[in-house]
């Protein structure tokens, strides 16, 4: 399982004088998983877009595994980061093409040059882990409901066997129970060992599924820290125009009117801090 | 009569075995702000495409303040309805912004002086009065979203529909185009028609409605909706922040309100109950 590091890495666009990374350190431990926030042209998806090495580094170098890659790296060097990484891009959907399930979902391992036994062996994995079922392989991507369809798309992603998942806002557009479903889908891919880096904008999910969360504003890392120090640093949330999840909005809003609460960061964990105390309460006596 | 009214309405998709639609009955009143709710493929937009004319209805009847939805009035109709579609990317032709609302004017035929007019207007409305010139795909998705509001308005319209409008965009691009529709409600008075899977959005209308099996299962204020936490699971709603801590709650044994609580209502009662 590789290790990712990022030592003073920059990059620019070549059309652009502005860079848009600008010296990042920043270290992700095999089997993480990191969410990754900041607004809209915060460098996000760039700093993604370097560890699956799609772009290369305009300074500094960058590591996945065994594989170092820096501003002189060949694409064959940048081709071996991309086998350990998948990566899932922002409304994957609209790039499914082939005229069947099974179809789509292979193309992926195809390219890597594998085997037909392995390529279908892949597929059938890569449509269970996501929950999609086995008739679906004959049918056309097209006629599915858009949660199925992302998840052809995850599925194709996932067939490549990838130690390190990417997912861009994996969740935008979907309905709240195929949200629900697409989470604790990608918390199954973390049990299993998988490093996850998470793209997001909704900071429920930063509190309740990552250990690591990466704060990016113009270009640069402000910090590397866990969710339940960035949530407990007003400054710092304000500064980079993050808002609180739900629960610690409302522990916070408690606390201004004389509750004394420990940290929270979920619902859960907020009813369950809340719960002995209101049954509790003379009140109910 | 005023307002938009369904009787009656049956459609089937071509080629589906059962009809999305059956005998449905919907009055949407001239200038408020109706939220339709429902599962994937419940037939909430085949009710918005039926409104605009984009489908013709199989039985029944449609009005939009009068005028019969019929092919012979979809010119007058299209001047009176717009829809702004889910996927920010998907709706624009122009080369600069205002190119692209000016596409949507020129079939009505306008003096160019009165096209300019409408559209300075219509950007001022929306904020974006300084991005005329800009190439609409360098836009963030809440600022693509209200140019093509702004293509809508400058076709003074009587009714907006949006149609998952805010889903793609994110939590600031949805903010401001939200805030956007509660200005536009208050400055005149448009019918707003909203499709949506998100608790705070269906907050702000005037009224929900819940599509389902075929045709309406409920209708009522936000708060008469938003606390049937079983019928919102079930529809691929999200659940309103209160109304999930006070169900957490009561599955911890704690008695909780029965009725639905906004998130400062909720830290209220938490107070009045802790302290």
């Amino acid at each position: 399982m590789p290790e990712i590091k990022l030592s003073d890495v920059a990059f620019a666009y070549s059309n652009s004088k502005r860079s848009a990374l600008t010296g990042v350190n920043l270290t992700i431990a095999a089997g993480s998983f990191t969410a990754l926030v900041g607004h809209t042209g915060s460098g996000k998806s760039t700093l993604v877009s370097l560890i699956d090495g799609l772009i290369r580094p305009t300074a500094g170098q960058l590591t996945v595994g065994t594989v170092t890659v820096g501003p002189a790296a060949r694409r064959q060097d940048l081709a071996r980061l991309r086998q350990h990484v998948g990566f899932v891009f922002q409304f994957p959907e609209q790039q499914l093409f082939a005229e069947t399930v099974a179809k789509d979902i292979a193309f992926g391992p195809e390219n890597l040059g594998w085997d037909p036994d392995r390529v279908a062996a892949a597929v059938q994995q890569a449509m269970a882990a996501v929950g999609l079922p086995k008739e679906l392989a004959s049918r056309s991507p097209f006629m599915l409901s858009g949660g199925q369809m992302r998840r052809v798309a995850i599925a194709g992603v996932l067939a490549m066997q990838p130690d390190v998942l990417i997912l861009d806002e994996p969740t935008a557009g979907l309905d709240a129970r195929s949200t629900a479903q697409l989470l604790d889908l990608i918390a199954k891919f973390h049990r299993e060992g998988r490093t996850i880096i998470l793209i997001t904008h909704q900071m429920e999910q930063v509190a309740r599924y990552a250990d690591q969360v990466v704060v990016m504003n113009h270009g640069r890392l402000v910090t590397a820290t866990t969710p339940a120090r960035l949530f407990a640093d007003d400054q710092l949330l304000a500064a980079n125009q993050l808002t609180r999840p739900a629960a610690v909005q409302i522990a916070h809003q408690l606390r201004g009117r004389g509750v004394d609460l420990p940290a929270v960061l979920t619902l859960d964990q907020l009813a369950t801090v809340l719960a002995p105390r209101l049954k509790g309460g003379p009140a109910s006596d | 009569m005023d307002g938009i009214n369904l009787e009656n309405i049956t459609y089937t998709y071509p080629g589906a075995s059962q009809p999305v639609l059956k005998g449905l009955n919907l009055q949407l009143p001239r200038g408020q702000w109706t939220t339709l709710i429902g599962k994937n493929g419940s037939g909430k937009s085949t009710i918005a495409r039926l409104i605009d004319g984009l489908l013709v209805a199989d039985e029944g009847r449609i009005t939009v303040n009068g005028l019969p939805v019929t092919e012979d009035h979809l010119t007058a109709l299209h001047r009176q309805v717009g829809i702004v579609f889910q996927n920010p990317d998907n709706q624009f032709v122009g080369a600069t912004v205002a190119d692209d609302i000016a596409f949507g004017l020129e079939n009505q035929q306008l003096p160019r002086a009165e096209m300019a007019a409408r559209i300075d207007k219509a950007l001022a409305r929306v904020g974006m009065s300084k991005l005329a010139e800009t190439e609409p795909s360098l836009l963030s998705g809440g600022q693509k979203q209200r140019v093509a509001i702004a293509g809508i308005l400058a076709l003074e319209p009587e009714v907006i529909i949006l149609d998952e409008a805010t889903s793609m965009l994110d939590p600031a691009g949805r903010q401001t185009v939200l805030d956007l529709l509660v200005q536009l409600r208050q400055e005149e008075a448009l019918t707003i028609v909203t499709i949506t899977h998100d608790p705070v959005e269906m907050t702000m209308a005037d009224k929900v409605v819940v599509v389902d099996q075929q045709g309406i299962a409920d209708e009522g204020p936000a708060s008469q909706i938003l606390c049937q936490t079983a019928l919102l699971h079930r529809l691929g709603v999200g659940i309103p922040v209160a109304q999930d801590l006070s169900d957490r709650l009561a599955a911890l044994g704690v008695t909780v309100p029965a009725e639905y609580l906004t998130t400062n209502e909720m830290v209220e009662w938490l107070c009045r109950k802790l302290s």
